[in-house]
């Protein structure tokens, strides 16, 4: 290929040098040929040692100022040598469009005859690919659908609210049940006090007095157990049990002492 | 100087929330607290007071001791505060002259004749007048008068004295009267005398006494007639150290352990019971004198009643966790009058056995070595309102005994 490949830039350069290669839409003046020469000029110095994208770019720019179809099959060359079939069989595809009758447009034919094999095992490679790319991706969408669809399943639905604990009533009701208790025995205490203040002798008033001072404070115990059970219930059911936030608990120990702290956010 | 920074939010409510609890706890321990005060108050211990025990209830200034059937008042009158009314079932037995002379004997009182009656309604004008109130039952209440008075014939003559009146349950009332007058001013009867129409030839007589009204009784034991009552201005007797005036429905003894100068003279609307300390003496000398008498109010006869005075004249003594102890003259208590000058037998163990014999009801004053919050006394048989106990300080007691002990029961005091 590199032996056919001179004689074409050769004739190429000739048509661009000679200023006689035929126009395909108009004439470019002198200057634009000039140019054009030139940037043909460096393509083939490009060409020649091998670095056919710099030699493309100047076959290109020749091309815009001269119109010359033979730099189209320079370029189809240079997409060939650089191993990039698709382009040079476009390329060579062009060429033949624009010059069916030049001098290497048999070569640019053999040049098609070659690459076109190629190029459709490459674009089957490529359509097979891209085929089993858009499978991967379809299983990994479906694998992601899947994911996500699992991961949802898992998340457990939002929580109710939750109702309102019913422990402090619990507790508030011990409370009143213990006061209650303590009523009880102050009745029982009142009615020893009673008898004892209408006793008729001294055994009698003694003895229900010691009646009196035995349950007089476990009714006032109970009244008063009672209470601060009542009073913790009321605490816990508008602060501990109500609120998200649970109770704090600080310990603080310090040198000369130490201090405990318990506190609720709200 | 001190830096203030404002608290974060959350800080605040938590502040916040801690002050609503807080003052949740506070307002639920108030109520605590309060129910708890209002039950204890509810629930005070009371005291021993059965019906059968006596009580003493302050007047204003006065005051009066109220029995089982009998209450004896003090006046609450401008008068020294000497009792004015002594009622049994009601009535007014004490004696109120019609037309008191002023140093006539009428109601209770002292007399200083011919100066002004020293008694509720008399005209002694007192300097010093105080009741007070030392023991208030139910065992025995006692009140102590300090009277004084000046003499409006030298006012340098300020006699004075105590007057102490100890009642028990069964109607037995013990006065026991001090008199002192540490002048030496000569005094003249006749200078002395309130009342105009008397010349004062009869000199000075100084007495206790005590008078009851005519109505309501019939008879005097003894008596020189025929137990009928003495007419007025007539002694019935005199030198006896006990009496008895007899009615229907009760009867009143009195008893004097000293019977020297005792007499019964009747009047126009009383009968006078008293006891002479000086007895129509030209001169009034500096003086000290005391005397017992003691009141029995019976339901039982003269005879129960005399009974009882005769006791009080000539105690039985009892024994007491072996020591022999007697009734004390001032108050007719056993055991009143310790030998350290304070009121109760000194107990060295905290129990007390009382044997003896005795002929009615009586009292011991104990003094217990540790404190003692309740008594019990126990004697075999005996059940019911046999006694009476009275806490007079945190080991003081006082028990009195309805019942006469016999020879070979023993009593046990012991604290519960």
């Amino acid at each position: 290929m590199t032996v056919r490949a001179l004689p074409l830039a050769l004739a190429a350069a000739i048509a661009v040098l000679g200023l006689r290669a035929a126009p395909v839409d108009a004439q470019p003046d002198r200057a634009a040929r000039q140019k054009a020469a030139a940037h043909f000029k460096q393509g083939q110095a490009f060409f020649q040692v091998g670095d056919y994208d710099h030699a493309l770019v100047e076959y290109q720019a020749a091309l815009d100022l001269s119109a010359e179809p033979s730099l189209v099959f320079n370029i189809a060359l240079c997409h060939d040598r650089a191993n990039r079939p698709e382009q040079a069989l476009d390329a060579f595809r062009h060429f033949l469009e624009l010059a069916p009758d030049s001098a290497v447009a048999d070569e640019a034919r053999e040049d098609i005859a070659r690459l076109t094999p190629i190029v459709e095992k490459i674009r089957t490679d490529r359509t097979e690919r891209a085929e089993r790319a858009e499978r991967a991706e379809q299983a990994r969408l479906r694998a992601e659908q899947a994911r996500r669809t699992d991961a949802a399943r898992r998340v457990e639905p939002p929580a109710a609210p939750r109702p309102p604990s019913r422990a402090p009533l619990y507790v508030m009701a011990a409370g009143a049940a213990i006061a209650a208790g303590g009523g009880v025995m102050h009745l029982l205490a009142w009615r020893a006090r009673d008898q004892a203040a209408r006793a008729p002798d001294a055994d009698t008033h003694f003895d229900r007095r010691d009646t009196l001072e035995r349950d007089r404070p476990i009714a006032i115990g109970a009244y008063a157990a009672g209470a601060a059970t009542i009073a913790i219930g009321v605490v816990l059911r508008y602060t501990v049990f109500r609120r998200a936030e649970g109770p704090q608990l600080s310990v603080t120990v310090m040198r000369d002492g130490a201090g405990v702290a318990m506190e609720w956010a709200r | 100087m001190p830096s203030r920074t404002m608290p974060s939010p959350a800080t605040r409510a938590s502040c916040a929330t801690m002050h609503t609890a807080m003052w949740s706890i506070s307002r639920s321990m108030c109520s605590a607290g309060v129910t708890a005060l209002l039950a204890a108050g509810c629930l005070s211990t009371p005291p021993f007071q059965p019906e059968s025990g006596l009580k003493y209830t302050a007047n204003g200034p006065g005051g009066t001791v109220a029995g089982p059937g009998f209450e004896l008042q003090f006046s609450r009158d401008p008068g020294i505060r000497f009792p004015d009314a002594l009622r049994i079932d009601g009535t007014d037995v004490l004696g109120h002259e019609t037309m008191p002379g002023c140093f006539g004997t009428d109601e209770a009182g002292i007399l200083i004749a011919p100066t002004p009656r020293i008694s509720a309604h008399g005209g002694a004008l007192p300097v010093k007048n105080q009741l007070v109130a030392g023991l208030l039952g139910p065992a025995v209440v006692q009140v102590v008068l300090e009277w004084a008075t000046r003499m409006a014939c030298s006012l340098s003559r300020t006699p004075s004295g105590t007057s102490t009146f100890t009642v028990f349950p069964d109607g037995r009332i013990v006065r026991y009267d001090q008199l002192f007058d540490s002048s030496s001013a000569e005094v003249s009867a006749n200078e002395c005398a309130c009342d105009r129409n008397a010349d004062g030839s009869d000199g000075f007589t100084v007495a206790t006494f005590w008078t009851l009204a005519r109505q309501g009784f019939v008879d005097l034991r003894p008596s020189a007639q025929d137990g009928n009552l003495p007419a007025p201005g007539v002694t019935a007797s005199s030198n006896v150290d006990s009496a008895c005036l007899g009615g229907s429905a009760y009867q009143v003894a009195f008893a004097w352990p000293d019977p020297t100068s005792t007499s019964i003279v009747g009047g126009n609307a009383i009968i006078a019971f008293g006891r002479d300390m000086l007895y129509r003496d030209s001169r009034l000398d500096p003086y000290t004198w005391d005397n017992s008498t003691a009141i029995f109010i019976e339901r039982s006869g003269c005879d129960a009643a005399l009974a009882r005075a005769d006791e009080h004249v000539r105690p039985r003594p009892l024994m007491l966790n072996g020591e022999t102890i007697v009734p004390s003259a001032r108050d007719g208590i056993y055991g009143s009058v310790a030998g350290d000058g304070e009121h109760g037998v000194v107990l060295a163990a905290n129990r007390a056995e009382l044997t003896g014999t005795t002929h009615g009801s009586f009292a011991v004053w104990l003094r217990f070595p540790h404190a003692t919050d309740a008594l019990r006394a126990t004697l075999d048989g005996k059940t019911g309102p046999w006694y009476l106990p009275q806490r007079v300080d945190d080991r003081a007691w006082l028990v009195w005994f309805r019942d006469p002990i016999s020879t070979g029961q023993t009593i046990v005091i012991e604290p519960r």
